[in-house]
């Protein structure tokens, strides 16, 4: 009994440990349900916001088993104090909260339920595996739901009350061309995917991306297990005889993926997707591999585009301390600042109350939001014509290119990417 | 070709990771008994302390490196001194849960240090490609890690074959006490096998980290892969492991060269696949004879208490009523992996299978039923039943491979079975609907809309019927015939098999049924949303949930309700959420936590703890209100009808039993004939229990036949021979000791009908004692016993118990082996005549081994005489016991041919003068 005592008493004393240790560290991700500030202090512009605040909430995973984005979250909190900073929405002050999906469905319908209970006015900026899970909630709520970041659930991506600036299905065509283009009309064109329910669909859509620019050689698919460790095989299986490589994965396997490739000394294109694959964080610690890469994004390069500065500049003076080394470049934590640049756009020409049913009636209506140029002007009373896309309001992508570990846009232009899907994809 | 040779250098690359992943478990395994799932996740941390001392303080390769093995090590070394020592004398389920909590402790830990992203690591081994053979491409940094992996190996090789530790290690890992008494410390030398493991496990994922970078789960996720190279080593030979890696590697990166693109998920379920058909071809049937028992889990009694049935419906119905929505759902959760979690208790807890597939079993139940309602439009209400039945054969088909292995190895097994299909299905694009995924319309029964966003109360409900159902039909198999099948199976499958039984039959059963309430689980789960994901039916989940079914109490229905909180969403987390806040990553942590404590302190679960804090409240309340409480009623004897058993005759023929090349037996014959005792003696090891095991089947004979009234049963299994009456007892009794003696004897005497296994999931039927049983009761005075659990009775009754359940199967043929050891003079004497009484009265052919001579020659009709495996003598006990070749055998004589002769001599003297 007493050797029980003791070995009990050691371990209480070595789980305390690990959470003194925990709880001292630096964290790299908030876990608390974070609150942007309701009261301005210092404003740069603009008066200070008054009023009852309003509620929204960013939907992100932050813990469990799968990928996290502590950016996204990071990101959302900076722009929502920087939106209190500038007159709040309408005048009123936001009331930020970041709900952790917990990378399950279980936690993704939590949090759609919540943001009902809270009545929540809009979520904003989210990222989930398990989009389904909360929409139906959002939905029946009449919750907006703007500018999550790479939604591909079907409700997310085809919903009377969703607006989407971004689609994986678009990507995957964007890379198609972009492929095509660099790679000429012969020769084989690689891409790397990570193996999921979705990668068939995904490969249909590069390929059809291809044809439009008048391919005419082989596609050659290749899938990396999600749990994968070693990362050479699939480099050599890629190299094989390719002229130009897609490289599908995500920030995480990426990482992992472009070292090898160096190690084999691949001479292909490289194709790959702005804020994932070719993230400024990838980009820069594989600067030699990724020389010469194209990137596919939906957005300007925040690296070198100036329509990024005032989301640079604002995440510098609002990001806690422990938040400030994060890659803010990643989609997840752009499209916070897009998502909340739109809500502002359309909520400031609001009056009156601003319930969650009173401003999507407003989204519906606006013709012409202005995302400070990082987008096209976005007409969101026009659904996509494509009925499995019809929340897509945009639809126009950007060719980077990297250069030396930086990411620049030679051409500034938007390239839409719509017209390819509709006539290969169909709806 | 050239393609070939360059995946199998790749293969060869990837296959020195699994081995060097695989090295530490092996030590681990040698020097404690212990499968190590916390492997990756201790190496793990050792790589993430190298790369911050190194990246993020500048420290140089050589020193952090260093730094982060010896964290490992110590780790290693306060897991054996702190959790793994005082579990020392616990069941093999009970250390392979605390090796996952500190796995969930230690992942948990890392990740609120450090996040959950992927960090870069920069490798400092050389990066350059070199070109063989024309072409051929070849890693260098891999052919190093190669290199690294052969000179671990052979280090560790000679390490444990020829230095003093290594014999010291094996010493202690088959024998502690006897090693103890040579002076070498079981715990020092555990401890130090666990520091060189965790060493080991933390070199090689600093090695790895530059390669497949670091995260969290991914070190882990190798080790569970690399767990395959160490059962083809069956975790003892290292260059075996070595090997098995490497060919691993290889065989996994050509199938992803040339498979991958047609099938999903192949390649890495391809250690996985290997796993399961190692374990077809190899594994044994019975265990052995020196498998020493040790402390399961406590399995609990299952009696319906109507008090306790009231008041949880009344309490959980008014939180499904009262409480809003995310309460709700949390009681939905809590539904859907209590029943997983009862399928743990089914399986687990009552027959002993550590099956570590359950979430996974329950994820085909969900595909199955959520296929044919979203593509083939089935009612919901079909489409569920379907899912249920459906995934039966499918849990049988896993068992086909687990019956033949047994503790660590089922473990694994499981695991791999139940990766293989996330990996092979749940997760395949074709198999699940591609980009759309499963929709399904909203479930509804009998026209009754449950669907759960909408009705969250009525779709709670359906979960907590569909629970209380499945409570009810396992606490009625707990108290049939077929629980104390199961029970005893779990218990001690050699003495379950000398009852008549079909151990094999009782595990599949136990798969079929744990797979259809795991299904169930699943299902409910499974379509409180519109789309279906069944990724989430991973193997990580099914790892945990045998932890929650632990901490639960694994032997206990109520079990399966408390464990059943701690999962992720369910009430536990929904708690939490309303008391902390948002507690994320600390939830894992606290879980980990709580799973130590809890093996450490109530390995028999909380559900226990429990049961025997409140029985007295219980009993008070009963004692009020009868009904309330519903104690069974005291067992009434019918009065014992002496009836004569069908008479067989037992022939044995030249039985020769060989062990390798030691001859245990060297030709037996005898004849056993009803209403005769025929005795068998000889000095130790004479090979008299070798002779029953061959002739009970125990052991395979070398040569020679048995015969059961002329039918030749060599052949035949254990479990056969015994229902064709032939019964043993153990020398090492053998009892089921967690169950009471009624429930022993019920076990032996039950009917084995096959209409049972059906109606006992519905409602126990306990058939009238039969007239063996009854009789051995009064005759060996258990009357007022019967109702005590065994580990709680006296020596001698154990041993009368012992005779009296072999009694109990009704046998025609009764081998008694040594059934007077360690009784007293009058006891002996006592037990002679009712050994008499059973072959004078009853009719039983009777063979007898024992030591003391007065018992063997007062109730003897015939005796057969062993010495080293040769039957020297046979004949009536006066002739053997004036045999001169017996009386040279037991006292020693140097040269038994003249002492023969001059016994003959002195014998003939007599005769003359």
């Amino acid at each position: 009994m007493i050797k029980h005592r003791r070995a009990l008493a050691a371990v209480g004393a070595g789980v305390l440990a690990t959470v003194l240790v925990a709880a001292c560290s630096s964290s790299k991700k908030s876990t608390d349900t974070g609150t942007g500030s309701s009261n301005a202090s210092g404003s740069s512009s603009g008066t200070a916001p008054s009023g009852p605040a309003l509620k929204v909430m960013t939907i992100v995973p932050l813990s469990g088993n799968g990928v996290v984005y502590p950016q996204e979250s990071a990101g959302a909190q900076a722009t929502v104090k920087w939106v209190n900073a500038n007159g709040g929405v309408a005048g009123h002050p936001l009331d930020l909260e970041v709900c952790d999906d917990q990378n399950s469905p279980n936690g993704a319908a939590a949090c759609g339920q919540k943001a009902v209970d809270d009545k929540v006015v809009a979520v904003v900026g989210s990222f989930s595996l398990y989009g389904n899970s909360f929409m139906t909630a959002l939905t029946s709520a009449s919750i907006p739901y703007i500018g999550p970041c790479c939604p591909f659930a079907s409700q997310e991506v085809a919903s009377p009350n969703s607006f989407i600036f971004s689609a994986g299905s678009l990507i995957s065509v964007g890379e198609g061309i972009a492929a095509g283009q660099v790679n000429g009309k012969t020769g084989t064109v690689v891409a790397v995917e990570t193996a999921s329910p979705a990668t068939d669909y995904s490969n249909k859509l590069i390929q059809a991306g291809l044809k439009s620019t008048g391919f005419t050689g082989t596609f050659k698919p290749i899938t990396v297990s999600a749990q994968a460790t070693d990362y050479a095989p699939t480099v050599a299986q890629a190299t094989n005889g390719s002229s130009t490589i897609i490289v599908g994965l995500g920030q995480q396997q990426a990482q992992a993926f472009f070292p090898a490739l160096a190690s084999a000394g691949g001479k292909q294109h490289i194709i790959g997707i702005g804020g994932n694959s070719l993230a400024s964080s990838v980009v820069k610690a594989n600067a030699d591999a990724t020389n010469g890469a194209t990137v596919v994004d939906y957005y300007p390069p925040l690296q070198s585009s100036d329509k990024w500065k005032p989301f640079i500049d604002a995440f510098a003076k609002y990001a806690s301390s422990d938040q400030k080394n994060l890659d803010i470049s990643l989609l997840g934590a752009e499209t916070t600042w897009i998502g909340f640049k739109v809500m502002k756009q359309v909520g400031d020409k609001m009056s009156g109350d601003i319930t969650a049913s009173a401003f999507l009636a407003t989204l519906q209506k606006s013709t012409s939001v202005d995302t400070g140029g990082l987008t096209p002007p976005l007409d969101l009373s026009k659904p996509f014509s494509a009925k499995s896309l019809s929340s897509l309001y945009n639809t126009s992508l950007t060719f980077e290119k990297v250069d030396n570990g930086k990411i620049t846009w030679p051409d500034s232009k938007f390239i839409d990417a719509g017209p390819a899907f509709l006539q290969y994809v169909g709806g | 070709m050239k393609e070939f040779l360059t995946f199998a250098f790749l293969g060869i690359g990837l296959g020195s990771l699994y081995s060097l992943a695989s090295q530490g478990l092996l030590v681990v395994y040698r020097g404690s008994g212990i499968l190590n799932f916390a492997q990756g996740a201790v190496g793990m941390v050792g790589a993430y302390i190298y790369w911050e001392l190194d990246h993020q303080h500048g420290l140089p390769y050589g020193v952090a490196l260093i730094l982060g093995v010896a964290a490992s090590a110590l780790i290693g070394a306060l897991t054996q001194v702190l959790i793994m020592g005082p579990l020392r004398r616990s069941a093999p389920l009970v250390r392979i849960v605390a090796t996952l909590g500190l796995l969930i402790v230690l992942q948990a830990a890392v990740i609120l240090r450090y996040g959950s992203g992927v960090v870069v690591v920069h490798s400092e081994l050389p990066t350059t490609t070199w070109h063989i053979l024309g072409g051929v491409a070849v890693q260098e940094s891999r052919m190093i890690l190669l290199g690294i992996a052969v000179v671990i190996t052979a280090v560790l090789f000679w390490a444990y074959r020829y230095t003093s530790f290594g014999r010291a290690t094996a010493a202690v890992s088959q024998n502690q006490r006897s090693a103890a008494a040579l002076g070498w410390s079981p715990d020092l030398i555990a401890t130090a096998n666990w520091a060189l493991g965790a060493g080991l496990g933390g070199l090689a994922a600093v090695l790895i980290a530059p390669i497949a970078q670091l995260q969290a789960s991914t070190m882990t996720n190798l080790v569970l892969a690399a767990m395959a190279a160490a059962l083809i080593a069956s975790f003892r030979s290292f260059p075996i492991c070595l090997l098995a890696g490497v060919l691993l590697g290889i065989g996994q990166t050509e199938i992803q060269n040339y498979w991958d693109v047609h099938v999903s998920g192949l390649s890495p379920s391809f250690p996985f696949i290997v796993i399961v058909l190692v374990m077809i071809v190899r594994g044994q049937a019975l265990p052995l004879r020196d498998a020493f028992l040790q402390r399961l889990p406590a399995v609990g009694r299952a009696h319906l208490r109507p008090i306790a049935i009231i008041l949880g419906i009344a309490i959980y119905s008014a939180g499904i009523l009262a409480l809003d929505k995310s309460w709700v759902n949390g009681f939905i959760t809590t539904f859907g992996f209590g029943l997983v979690l009862l399928s743990i208790v089914v399986l687990t807890g009552y027959t002993g299978q550590i099956s570590l597939c359950q979430f996974a079993l329950a994820g085909v139940g969900a595909y199955i039923a959520s296929r044919l309602v979203s593509v083939w439009h089935w009612p919901f209400e079909l489409g569920f039943i379907a899912g249920i039945v459906g995934t039966v054969p499918v849990g049988m088909i896993f068992a086909l491979p687990a019956v033949r292995a047994r503790g660590v190895n089922l473990a694994i097994v499981t695991l791999g079975l139940g990766t293989a299909v996330n990996l092979l299905v749940f997760n395949s694009g074709p198999l699940t609907g591609g980009f759309t995924g499963t929709v399904v319309p909203h479930p509804k029964i009998f026209g009754y809309d449950i669907f759960a966003v909408t009705y969250p109360q009525r779709y709670a409900f359906f979960g907590f019927v569909l629970f209380i159902l499945a409570a009810v039909s396992v606490s009625s198999i707990r108290r049939s015939r077929t629980g104390r099948q199961l029970i005893a199976v779990r218990t001690n499958e050699r003495a379950a098999a000398a009852l008549g039984i079909n151990v094999r039959s009782i595990k599949l059963y136990a798969f079929g049924v744990a797979a259809a309430i795991a299904a169930a689980g699943g299902i409910l789960i499974a379509f409180e949303n519109k789309t279906i994901f069944y990724g989430q039916f991973d193997p990580l989940t099914s790892i945990n949930a045998m932890a929650w079914a632990v901490i639960g109490g694994v032997g206990f229905i109520h079990g399966a309700s408390v464990g059943a909180w701690f999962a992720p969403g369910a009430l536990g987390t929904v708690l939490g959420d309303k008391i902390y806040g948002n507690l994320g990553n600390y939830i894992l942590l606290i879980g980990g936590g709580f799973l130590l404590l809890t093996v450490l302190q109530t390995p028999n679960g909380v559900a226990a703890v429990q049961a025997e804090k409140l029985r007295p409240l219980g009993q008070m309340i009963g004692r009020r209100v009868k009904w309330l409480w519903a104690e069974p009623k005291p067992i009434e004897l019918p009065t014992p009808e002496r009836q004569r058993v069908a008479p067989k005759t037992l022939r044995v023929d030249n039985l020769v039993v060989r062990y390798g090349r030691v001859t245990a037996v060297a030709g037996f014959s005898t004849e056993v004939r009803p209403g005769t005792v025929v005795g068998l003696i000889g000095p130790n090891g004479a090979g008299k229990t070798s002779v029953i095991d061959g002739i009970t089947g125990f052991t395979t004979p070398t040569e020679g036949r048995v015969y059961i009234d002329e039918v030749d049963v060599t052949g035949t299994g254990v479990a056969q021979r015994a229902q064709m009456g032939l019964s043993r007892s153990f020398q090492s009794l053998e009892l089921f000791e967690d169950l009471t003696v009624l429930e022993n004897l019920r076990t032996a005497a039950d009917p084995r009908d096959k209409v049972s296994y059906l109606r006992d999931l519905v409602y126990p039927v306990n058939p009238p004692l039969p007239g063996t049983a009854v009789a051995a009761i009064t005759e060996f005075r258990l009357g007022d016993d019967l109702d005590r659990v065994v580990e709680n009775l006296s020596y001698g009754q154990r041993r009368l118990l012992a005779i009296a359940r072999a009694v109990a199967i009704s046998p025609s043929i009764l081998l008694l082996d040594e059934p007077a050891a360690g009784l007293g003079e009058s006891e002996s004497r006592e037990l002679a005549q009712l050994v008499r009484r059973l072959c004078d009265d009853w009719g039983m052919s009777i063979l007898l081994i024992e030591h003391d001579m007065d018992f063997v020659m007062s109730i003897c009709d015939h005796i057969e005489v062993l010495d080293f495996g040769k039957q020297i003598a046979t004949g009536t006990p006066a002739e053997i016991k004036s045999n001169p070749h017996v009386v040279a055998a037991y006292l020693g004589v140097e040269d038994p041919e003249e002492a023969a002769q001059a016994a003959e001599a002195d014998a003939m003297k007599g005769a003359v003068g």
